[in-house]
């Protein structure tokens, strides 16, 4: 293994000395560094090749000149105060000339769209968090990392179970798209947490107004939008792993991030494995507190001439989360003897990782298929076919050894097909058409025991919308109109 | 343009697939847990007509309000009383007693009166030696009238302080379940 990879290594230096020899040293890049927003020249900004280790920055007119290259691969990093790095692969033969759109914004957030230039299709998110943020808050779950925007709050069944609330709506109302999928879970329960592993995306952000239109399922106003980045052009692997140790709980979070392009195909694969153990407050651990949980994310990308692009996506989440004993109450009596006491029941004064009944286990599981066509500069075609299977088993204390067996147990398959057009007309008029297609196929398993809550049913939905934008200097102009048709088999 | 057709195509395959088959009726099940009559049937230890204490509400929580049946006790007077537990959605009826008593240790009975020198008493014991409460002892003094409250807790803590003598302000567990007779004495 070792001396393959010596072997390697041994060829590449090898290869680079004599691409070296053969060629001049005298290779320039220079270029112009921008705000995308304004479209101001941005000075300051730190250019760096990390092969080399040289680097510069840009001038008062946002220009800059790297020169005495040798012809080769190199890795050029832009770095700006408050925006995030964007980095690039680049294979230098001649001189050439770059120039890089920062957005650059003054809000507090630091959000960076790195977008290509086709991809301005979008209409601004609101409100995001970005990698960084999601790096840096490792032990949040995706409702944790929502928390901190402007107008969405948190409705807690204690850890690890939370629901995002924007503007007052939750659940159903508000739509969750994963990776452009509408996340079909049961959100019907205020206990049923979005079952998405934060750590394999991007980018996430909360989408109001007419724009969140363009996005079906039962929302009425606002859209979270969970999205991965597109496999950056870098022929070589790429990784990284975080972890995060949280004392309280002997909390431990792994995550590892893996990608590689090729013309052929690129790849990008995300695990995380997340484990925790009861809560300690001052004086005593939360008995049953923990949570188990295992994801794994696989992304394939393939693309043609830059015209026709495939996207495979395929992920995995499972968890298993414990509920706190001493607030497992079935009804006001308990609610209320519980309220009142000092010390809740059943706290204990040793760890453990024990996840036991009350308990929740959740597996998510979703593939997606996506096709997007570039006719031209204004015009694409998109479209997607995804499956989502979800499984939630919630076990109670039941009487009768019926502890093992699940009080409720569902099992939810749901395709969605999805086609959109968009069209970018002259004066910044931009139009979208698209139809989308749900079939839900929800089946309680009668080994509970329990009379279910809700009914078996299949629902099947189709719908076609509309908007129209249009942005002239600091105004911004939306019109969409949706209509839905629903019909549900309980 | 062949996209399209072919998008168009799967759709109505779709289509025509999912709607060929309706939605199974989900499999019937049994409501295991239900515990839908309540009988406390006190003896006079001196002989004499046995009282009843009942609740029943066969549809379970929420539809119809349960029947509740108090009772009128004589003064001065013990009583011995026994626990009946129902599930009467099923048929025939099944004896959630006899799971109770099965599992002794992990539940408790717990009257709780507010009649005035009324007072009831365990008669039993788990394997631990701690009280369970489907036989007990009820004392009356004299004449007055208020409520017994009874209540079933599943998995409290039995070694916890004044729980074994009855008190369930330590007690914790989940109510099973939690009735107010209506008392007369006289």
């Amino acid at each position: 293994m070792f001396n393959k990879k010596f072997y390697i290594v041994a060829a590449i230096f090898l290869f680079s000395i004599i691409r070296c020899q053969a060629q001049d040293c005298n290779i320039s890049i220079n270029g112009y560094v921008f705000d995308e927003a304004s479209e101001l020249p941005l000075s300051y900004v730190n250019v760096f090749v990390q092969e080399t280790y040289k680097g510069t920055i840009t001038d008062d007119n946002g220009n800059f000149v790297l020169d005495s290259l040798c012809a080769g691969e190199y890795h050029v990093q832009f770095s700006h105060i408050g925006c995030e790095p964007i980095k690039f692969h680049l294979d230098l033969t001649k001189d050439t000339v770059l120039n890089i759109g920062f957005f650059h914004t003054v809000n507090s957030l630091g959000t960076v769209v790195v977008e290509e230039q086709r991809d301005n299709f979008n209409n601004q998110p609101n409100l995001s968090v970005n990698r960084k943020t999601i790096e840096d808050n490792a032990n949040k779950n995706l409702s944790g990392l929502l928390e901190t925007e402007t107008g969405v709050s948190l409705i807690k069944n204690g850890s690890g179970i939370s629901k995002p609330v924007v503007h007052g709506l939750y659940g159903n109302r508000l739509t969750i798209l994963n990776n452009g999928i509408i996340q079909s879970g049961q959100q019907w329960g205020n206990d049923h947490s979005p079952e998405i592993d934060p750590f394999a995306a991007d980018k996430i952000s909360v989408l109001k107004g007419a724009n969140a239109i363009e996005y079906g399922g039962s929302n009425l106003g606002s859209v979270v939008l969970i999205e991965s980045k597109r496999i950056t052009r870098e022929p070589h692997l790429h990784g990284q792993v975080n972890y995060t140790y949280e004392s309280n709980g002997n909390g431990q979070n792994i995550n590892v991030r893996l990608a590689k392009y090729s013309p052929l195909l690129a790849w990008r694969i995300n695990g995380t494995l997340k484990k925790y153990g009861d809560r300690k407050t001052a004086n005593y651990f939360l008995n049953n507190t923990g949570l188990k949980e295992d994801n794994l994310t696989l992304q394939l990308e393939k693309s043609w001439d830059d015209k026709l692009f495939l996207d495979f996506h395929a992920s995995t989440f499972n968890t298993r989360l414990g509920i706190l004993r001493g607030s497992h109450i079935s009804n006001l009596t308990d609610l209320e003897s519980a309220w009142s006491r000092e010390e809740p029941f059943y706290t204990e004064s040793n760890f453990s990782s024990e996840i036991e009944a009350p308990k929740q286990h959740v597996s998510h599981h979703l593939v997606k298929l996506k096709a997007k066509y570039y006719k031209n500069e204004n015009q694409i075609v998109e479209a997607f076919v995804a499956g989502q299977i979800n499984n939630r088993k919630e076990f109670d204390i039941r009487r009768g050894g019926r502890t093992d067996t699940p009080a409720l147990s569902l099992l939810q398959h749901t395709f969605n097909s999805e086609i959109k057009y968009s069209h970018i007309f002259d004066k910044g008029w931009k139009l979208k058409i698209g139809n989308q297609n749900a079939l839900t196929d929800n089946t309680n398993n009668p080994e509970t025991g329990i009379l279910p809550l809700i009914p078996d049913y299949i629902s099947w939905k189709s719908g076609v919308f509309s908007t129209i934008s249009k942005t002239k200097n600091k105004v911004q102009f939306n019109l969409g109109i949706r209509y839905d048709f629903e019909d549900q088999l309980a | 343009m062949i996209k399209g057709t072919k998008y168009f195509a799967f759709l109505i395959i779709a289509t025509l697939l999912f709607s060929a088959c309706d939605k199974d009726d989900p499999e019937e099940v049994l409501e295991e847990e239900l515990i839908t009559t309540l009988n406390y049937t006190l003896t006079p230890s001196n002989g004499g007509t046995a009282i009843t204490l009942s609740f029943e509400d066969l549809d379970g929580d929420g539809g119809n309000d349960p029947k509740i049946t108090g009772g009128t006790l004589a003064a001065n007077q013990s009583y011995v009383g026994t626990m009946e537990l129902l599930n009467a959605s099923e048929s025939p009826a099944e004896n959630v007693t006899l799971e109770i008593d099965e599992e002794d240790e992990e539940h408790q009975f717990f009257f709780q009166s507010n009649v005035a020198n009324l007072s009831v008493a365990y008669n039993d014991k788990d394997a631990n030696g701690n009280p369970v409460g489907l036989s007990s002892i009820l004392t009356t003094g004299d004449a007055a009238s208020g409520s017994i409250t009874i209540t079933l807790r599943h998995e409290p803590a039995k070694s916890a302080s004044g729980v074994s003598n009855g008190d369930i302000t330590n007690a914790g567990g989940e109510t099973d379940i939690e009735v107010i007779f209506p008392i007369n004495v006289q």
